[in-house]
């Protein structure tokens, strides 16, 4: 997470992730997790609906491409747990890209309880960054090795 | 929301309790902004 959040930074991007549990469970996992970025709460889900964020039914949890994304999830070492009180298992999540104006750049709603964009995905949405070390700009010619 | 939109500067609450606006987070360049489904 660290890493993720260090190659954001470098292209000039902040990262700010929103949880649908309550402050209190919010700061006993920022504890836990020791995450490097900040966690804020919409527990009334408010900016979840905002941004088009709907829910699921229970059955999106037995379609093969869910269940495999699980698999592969607890395979790198993830643990299904039981969510916290008051969260609701069946929102789904998203990613969204804003401009310091607040100008929504990319915006990725989750299909299914596993569906999120890659990293670098991600990368492609932010605006005018410079490439780093040896990538090539998306639409500009390879970079030459020294 | 569709990209080109402005985002609402709506109101999300810190780990101890206090409302924080989104824009306070909009000091870089861009924002990535990840909502969870849940915390387990």
């Amino acid at each position: 997470m660290a890493a993720a959040r260090d190659t954001f930074a470098a292209r000039g991007c902040s990262v700010l992730v929103v949880s649908q549990a309550k402050p209190e469970l919010v700061a006993h996992y920022v504890a836990r997790t020791r995450l490097p970025v900040p966690v804020v709460s919409d527990p009334a889900r408010a900016a979840y609906a905002a941004f088009g964020l709907e829910r699921t039914n229970w059955f999106a949890f037995f379609r093969p491409r869910v269940l495999w994304g699980y698999f592969r999830g607890m395979f790198k070492g993830y643990r299904v747990r039981k969510p916290n009180r008051g969260e609701d298992v069946l929102q789904l999540g998203g990613d969204f890209v804003l401009s310091r104006e607040r100008k929504l750049l990319f915006a990725y709603r989750s299909a299914d309880p596993t569906d999120r964009p890659t990293v670098a995905e991600l990368l492609t949405a932010l605006p005018s960054a410079p490439p780093i070390g040896g990538e090539r700009a998306p639409d500009g010619p390879p970079r030459a090795r020294r | 929301m569709t990209p080109g939109d402005t985002v609402p500067d709506f109101a999300i609450l810190r780990p101890d309790g206090s409302a924080v606006r989104l824009s306070e987070f909009c000091t870089s360049d861009a924002l990535l902004l990840v909502f969870l489904r849940h915390l387990a």
